[in-house]
């Protein structure tokens, strides 16, 4: 299966969008859901902070720069209070000049002005009045501005002082009076900062600035609690309405309104329009809210919703100041802000979304790269994998871990290379190797032919000899036979011929020895060939079942003459019944005869031969089960080193070392012959003075019955009484 | 007419020491030195008894004790094989041939006496 590398790219791209997009897309509806309210609250706050700021700046500008220089002023109005406080004085009239043109200097570096200065005694009676524009005193009259039960709420103004006090000032020194002044200044700038003493503000007609009226206690120097009496001036002044005020509203729809809250005119609204009008009139919707149930809330903002009229839904924050009985409204449409605000929202999903793309752009461009690093690597693996390991290495200038991994594969594919060429050149070498072996192989099977084909003709010329050796004892032997035959026939017919006849003993003795010794030869001759027949593997064996104990007895048969020449007794020990062993009947008379024969020989006269016969333990590799006879007699035995060398051929050996009578040398060695071709053995053990004991080992044979039924017919050596 | 015993083999030694023991029992005897002059002899002589050497030039004696056997002139006669060769497969071929008595050189010219006179009967003489 081929496996498409730029499928990386599209799941790398897949899970880029879905996790960088879904975020924002669950943002944006949370957003628009909540943003309604967001707005509301935004817009509210926003309303609030106007309304604080305002209020803060008209505070400060009402406490402040007034305050100070209608302080200022106090010094002159105390030296008028209390040189001459009489109405219509001279003096009165010279002192508020003197105070005018002060305070005109005092004032016009501020851009402000006093209109009116009104002088009252401490029972707020006005004693005077001074007119600026004019530069009339005008004595004693009320003044329809001055309120005076407002005074009474003044500080100080309650102080117990029932009427008028005598001026103390004609008994003061001036220095130490002015010193006073002074005094008391600073206690009257306490009093100020603590108490109510704007009066009222008169909004601004035309672009005439606004009148502050301000009533001033005025204290007697040398005596602080004693008050003089009141000043009330009226001051025009830029500095409470600066231009600027316009700039506080708070979006397109959103207006400002300084209210007097007790005649309930507008006294600045963004709209020149309204002031000096009842809001009532103007906005009753507005106004409604800036009344709220509980006045004197200096602190708190007061938010009210305005749901009907033209403006739509809106926001009022109402103000109350702190130093004049005014309140400042400030509203807000909240509806142009969320406009504004899914707006901004709008353009920050559309630039998320413009980023995302640019990221995704990007993200391709890097995932390009990591493809194209992935399909060099894939084209470097299948180079590899196709059996190209001496190709260019892989690329990959990326930095980053494609580049190790390409770095891994070249290392790799060098390792595989390198270890390819190694096994190729270790091939080359195991098949030269080969060659030179497979050379050497055949080099060595020709020399080993020729050796074979040398062994066989060696062998060949063995088999040759073999057979020119058995033919030539065959010849031998037959032609030994016929002379020998001569001598036989004519030596025993002349012994028996001689019979009667007067002839020397020693003579007849002599003509015996003749026959006895061609029958040796005879036997001789005849051990010969047998001996060489079976060890060339031409003696035929006729392997039966064969009664042992009628083999033994014919063996004896045919040694009764030496018995009883011997007068030897034959001792038997046999098993119980007739053991069956599995072999060639003629040869094991043989052998029994050769061990009978040779006990005959040892023993002395008239002692004892035992033959006995046992059952041999089993054979260890399951072979037959064995039977072992023994022949033991009474001789001189066997010297310990003789007992194996007896089996040699030609190697006679009797108890004292003399050549034994009659014997060929070959018996014993064609009876060990004959017992190993049977599978047993035959060894002598011996006791030198005590005798010696021959064993013979047979096998016996595995269905006994057979045996004695195939020996109905006689052995050729019983219908053949005198053959050997 | 006393019985005839005709002896042939190749070694006059032999021949003269089987001819004095057939003589001393009693019996005719009648020679061949090679197979050939055997079987005309055994045609010619009637004998009683063949004895028959098998190692001969010409032809050998198993031959000739066949020959014998198969003619109906020759068939009675008695057949003796008296070899040097004394295996068992010697003794089996010459049986085969129809010999009636296998025996082997050196022999005893006692047994050899008491065989003769077991297969022809004593005539009586000595």
């Amino acid at each position: 299966m081929k496996i498409r590398p730029r499928s990386i790219r599209a799941k790398l791209l897949l899970v880029f969008l879905g996790a960088s997009t879904l975020p924002i897309a669950v943002l944006g509806f949370i957003f628009y859901r909540s943003s309604t309210r967001a707005v509301d609250e935004m817009v509210g706050n926003r309303a609030a902070g106007i309304a604080r700021a305002v209020r803060a700046e008209l505070d400060q500008r009402l406490s402040l720069r007034i305050e100070d220089r209608l302080l200022v002023a106090n010094e002159p109005v105390q030296l008028f209070l209390a040189r001459g406080r009489r109405p219509g004085g001279g003096v009165a009239a010279g002192a508020l000049d003197t105070l005018g043109r002060y305070l005109d200097q005092l004032f016009e570096q501020y851009d402000e002005y006093y209109e009116e200065l009104i002088l009252a005694d401490p029972g707020a009676a006005p004693l005077v009045r001074y007119e600026r524009s004019s530069g009339a005193v005008v004595p004693g009259e009320a003044h329809p501005r001055f309120d005076p039960g407002r005074l009474t709420t003044g500080p100080g103004a309650g102080s117990g002082e029932g009427g008028p006090s005598p001026p103390h000032h004609a008994a003061s020194p001036l220095v130490p009076e002015f010193r006073e002044i002074e005094r008391n200044l600073l206690q009257s700038a306490r009093d100020l900062a603590a108490g109510e003493h704007i009066l009222r503000i008169d909004p601004p007609e035309g672009n005439r600035a606004p009148t502050v009226s301000i009533l001033l206690p005025v204290q007697a120097s040398g005596d602080p609690g004693r008050r003089l009496g009141y000043l009330l001036a009226r001051v025009r002044s830029r500095y409470l309405w600066p231009d600027d005020w316009a700039n506080r509203r708070f979006g397109e729809r959103g207006h400002l309104v300084i209210l007097d809250r007790e005649s309930g005119k507008v006294l600045y609204h963004t709209r020149p329009d309204w002031i000096g009008r009842a809001l009532s009139q103007v906005d009753p919707d507005l106004s409604r809210a800036a009344s709220p149930a509980a006045p004197g809330r200096v602190d708190d903002v007061a938010r009210a919703w305005i749901t009907g009229g033209a403006e739509g839904r809106r926001v009022a924050a109402v103000l109350e100041s702190s130093r004049a009985p005014w309140a400042i409204v400030a509203t807000a449409v909240p509806g142009e802000f969320a406009i504004e605000a899914r707006q901004a929202a709008l353009f920050n999903l559309l630039v998320a979304g413009g980023a995302i793309l640019a990221a995704a752009v990007l993200l391709l461009f890097a995932t390009g790269r990591l493809s194209r690093s992935i399909v060099t690597l894939t084209a470097g693996a299948r180079r590899i994998a196709g059996g190209d390991y001496g190709g260019p290495a892989i690329r990959a200038e990326t930095h980053d871990e494609i580049q190790a991994l390409a770095e891994a594969f070249n290392v790799m594919s060098e390792s595989v290379r390198r270890n390819i060429a190694m096994r190729e050149e270790a091939a080359a070498e195991l098949d030269a190797l080969n060659r030179s072996l497979e050379g050497r192989v055949r080099e060595r099977t020709r020399e080993l032919e020729g050796l074979n084909a040398a062994l066989n003709l060696a062998n060949e010329q063995l088999k040759e000899l073999d057979r020119l050796k058995s033919r030539f004892l065959a010849t031998v032997s037959h032609e030994f036979k016929t002379p020998l035959t001569s001598i036989k026939a004519f030596a025993e017919i002349l012994h028996d011929e001689l019979e009667g006849l007067p002839v020397p003993d020693e003579l007849r003795r002599f003509l015996g020895i003749i026959d006895a010794e061609s029958d040796r030869l005879g036997r001789l001759i005849k051990n010969v060939l047998d001996l060489s027949r079976i060890e060339s593997g031409r003696m035929v064996w006729r392997m039966a079942d064969v009664p042992l104990c009628r083999t033994i007895e014919a063996a004896l048969d045919g040694l009764l003459p030496a018995l009883r020449e011997k007068r030897l007794r034959v001792e038997r020990d046999m098993l119980p019944g007739d053991v069956v062993v599995h072999g060639d009947a003629d040869r094991l008379q043989e052998v029994f005869t050769n061990v009978l024969d040779n006990a005959v020989q040892a023993s002395p006269e008239g002692q004892c031969i035992v033959i006995g016969c046992r059952e041999e333990a089993a054979a260890k590799n399951g072979g037959p089960a064995m039977v072992r006879v023994f022949v033991r007699d009474r001789g001189h035995g066997i010297a310990p080193d003789d007992l194996e060398r007896i089996f040699d051929r030609f190697h006679q050996v009797t108890a004292q070392g003399r050549r034994r009578k009659g014997g060929t040398g070959l018996g014993l060695a064609i009876s060990r012959e004959i017992a190993e071709v049977h599978g047993g053995r035959i060894w002598a053990e011996s006791e030198p003075g005590s005798g010696s004991t021959f064993h013979i080992t047979l096998p016996r044979a595995t269905r006994p019955d057979a045996g004695i039924a195939s020996f109905a017919e006689p052995p050729a050596s019983v219908r053949e009484p005198w053959r050997g | 007419m006393s019985k005839r015993v005709l002896i042939c083999d190749d070694e006059p030694y032999i021949v003269e020491s089987v001819s004095y023991v057939v003589r001393k029992a009693g019996f005719e005897v009648v020679t061949a030195e090679d197979g050939e002059e055997a079987l005309a002899a055994a045609r010619r002589e009637k004998p009683d008894l063949v004895f028959l050497d098998i190692m001969m030039p010409g032809l050998a004696g198993d031959e000739v004790c066949r020959r014998l056997k198969s003619d109906p002139a020759t068939q009675g006669t008695h057949v003796v094989i008296l070899t040097a060769r004394g295996q068992e497969e010697d003794e089996r071929r010459a049986m085969e041939m129809g010999a009636d008595e296998f025996m082997t050189k050196p022999f005893s010219p006692r047994k050899l006496r008491a065989r003769i006179l077991q297969l022809l009967g004593d005539p009586g003489g000595t």
